[in-house]
């Protein structure tokens, strides 16, 4: 008997001792995901930028696979900054989500693949052509919903033929001829349409009309709030992992091929083609919110002040 | 017996807005019971509730009935004749085990895109089940109860249908309970993976997407709709065949 309530008192302390603990040092929790955008993140990751530039954090990364994921990961308390597209961000902040983007991290080239010669515009498709994206609401659903309003002024135009698959299956559903078209991005964009057989039908930049970032970082209101210093600090690291890519190549390659497990040749291809532009600035923040708010998918017409630091 | 159906529910609203008061989850991913109500009644007003069960019950049973027929026939081969029980039994150890999901994109690859693929996958998730419970039924019956055919000389007919099935049938309806468990959730998670955007689309393309456009609310609406469906499908169909059958043919003991 007295065993068990020596064990079970110290089991009760080491629980409440770990809560206590975390206040002292600043802890910051980051979400990666996987994919060519996020590049700036891993290299933050292995080259332990944000641990340089302040020795005092505990930096922890989850990796989770999917926007909703992480989204509810920030909402339970587990995380403290996710990053995302543009619009599933906007839909988590129309519904109250508090936070914010701090910063952007990187434009790519989006857009829809097709097989080569077969399509002209986006009328064209028959009546069980089958387009493949990731998920509704994600940047590339929104992008082809603007390509359609833009070109024929029907955003819902082809809502019916949109398939929800994940990037890797759409592309092999696009290869076997399984789909018609596969709204998509880096790297399954370029793997795409560098083949003879499938070409880009239409941008993300000109669904748009203008250039947009993709993926950006949001931030919650109370971690902006308690911790300005380590704020401040995990901008200055996403700046400098930045930089890192674009100043050593040869190095940055050693880590992302380790990472992604492919042959540097191939990646330095993919990873430095001019298109992929990797910044800190957020551009196409308006277009989105108020072609989302015109459709229904924001209940509010968000303004800027309330979606940036 | 009706105070019972409600009490477990009833108990796990009030631990549920109990959880909801002490505010331990932030309300964004845990909101209260009333608000699940008001948007569930919202969804079923509009229609989009019912219309994805709808459609997920049509997937499960174009699946069932070829899942019953074939797991019907290979149980019953593979008691008849040992070489086809090898073969199934076999097949059973190496696909039983295997997610349905894990065989999607095989069966894209081979079939192509469409409703199809979530039709395959629950077949294969409830196939299995109805297979070994069939057989497990016709094994298990007791080799008096076939020497009393025997006796009696009843032909291969007669022995089927008097011995063989009646005795087997607690088996078997187990083995339709798990495949109904099992259909539900196959389809549900076929479904999230693999969703068609703008046409119709199952109760688990309605949970998924509840869930993408951050509507938790309706989120937990359609999971408690699902669950829903299941104890009403246990209490007033699964009890009332198991009464009417095993009890009268001396089966098995059921608890009322």
């Amino acid at each position: 008997m007295k065993k068990y309530l020596v064990i079970f008192t110290v089991m009760i302390t080491l629980f409440f001792s770990g809560c206590t603990n975390r206040k002292d040092d600043p802890t910051i929790r980051i979400a990666e995901q996987f994919g060519l955008a996020y590049a700036p993140l891993q290299i933050m990751k292995e080259k332990k930028i944000l641990e340089r530039i302040n020795p005092k954090a505990k930096v922890q990364w989850l990796k989770l696979g999917n926007t909703a994921a992480i989204r509810e990961a920030v909402l339970s308390g587990d995380l403290d900054i996710g990053f995302m597209g543009i619009p599933p961000f906007l839909i988590a902040r129309d519904k109250g989500m508090p936070w914010k983007i701090a910063t952007g991290l990187s434009s790519a080239p989006l857009g829809l693949v097709v097989p080569s010669g077969k399509y002209t515009s986006l009328r064209d498709f028959g009546e069980h052509a089958k387009i493949a994206l990731p998920q509704p609401g994600s940047i590339q659903h929104i992008l082809l919903a603007m390509a359609c309003e833009r070109e024929e002024g029907n955003p819902a135009l082809l809502d019916r033929h949109l398939l929800s698959l994940k990037h890797p299956d759409g592309m092999n559903a696009l290869l076997s001829g399984a789909v018609e078209g596969h709204f998509t991005s880096p790297p399954y964009l370029f793997l795409e349409s560098d083949l003879d057989d499938f070409e880009i039908l239409i941008s993300g930049e000109k669904a748009m009309g203008e250039p947009f970032t993709f993926i950006v970082g949001g931030v919650t209101e109370e971690f902006y709030g308690d911790n300005p210093v380590l704020y401040n600090d995990f901008l200055k690291a996403v700046r400098q992992s930045i930089n890192f890519i674009s100043e050593n190549k040869n190095e940055t390659l050693d880590i992302l091929s380790e990472v992604y497990s492919m042959e540097k040749d191939k990646l330095h291809d993919l990873l430095y083609r001019p298109e992929m532009d990797f910044g800190t600035s957020v551009k196409g923040l308006e277009p989105f919110i108020s072609f989302m708010h015109r459709n229904g998918y924001l209940d509010q017409e968000l303004s800027q002040e309330s979606v940036l630091f | 017996m009706k105070i019972r159906f409600l009490l477990w529910p009833a108990a796990f609203i009030l631990f549920w807005q109990l959880l909801y008061l002490l505010e331990i989850f932030p309300p964004l991913v845990f909101p209260s019971i009333w608000e699940i109500l008001r948007q569930t009644g919202a969804d079923l007003a509009s229609g989009e509730l019912i219309k994805g069960t709808l459609y997920s019950l049509l997937v499960i049973f174009a699946a069932f009935i070829p899942s019953l027929i074939g797991g019907f026939l290979m149980a019953f081969l593979s008691v008849k004749f040992s070489f086809s029980e090898r073969i199934t039994e076999t097949a059973a150890a190496l696909a039983h085990p295997l997610p349905g999901i894990a065989l999607l994109p095989i069966l894209i690859l081979w079939t192509g895109l469409g409703i199809h693929i979530i039709v395959l996958i629950v077949i294969h998730s409830v196939l299995w089940p109805f297979y070994i419970n069939i057989r497990s039924g016709f094994k298990d019956v007791p080799r008096l109860w076939l020497d009393f055919g025997k006796n009696n000389s009843l032909n291969g007919r007669e022995e089927f249908l008097y011995i063989l099935l009646p005795a087997a049938f607690p088996s078997i309806f187990a083995g339709v309970k798990i495949g109904w468990a099992r259909a539900w959730r196959a389809v549900i998670s076929a479904e999230m993976i693999f969703g068609t955007i703008g046409s119709a689309g199952g109760l688990g393309w309605f949970i998924y997407n509840k869930r993408i456009f951050m509507d938790t609310p309706g989120m937990y609406g359609g999971v408690f709709f699902l669950m829903l469906i299941g104890l009403v499908v246990e209490t007033f169909l699964f009890r009332k065949i198991e009464k009417r059958t095993a009890i009268r043919w001396g089966g098995t003991h059921v608890s009322s």
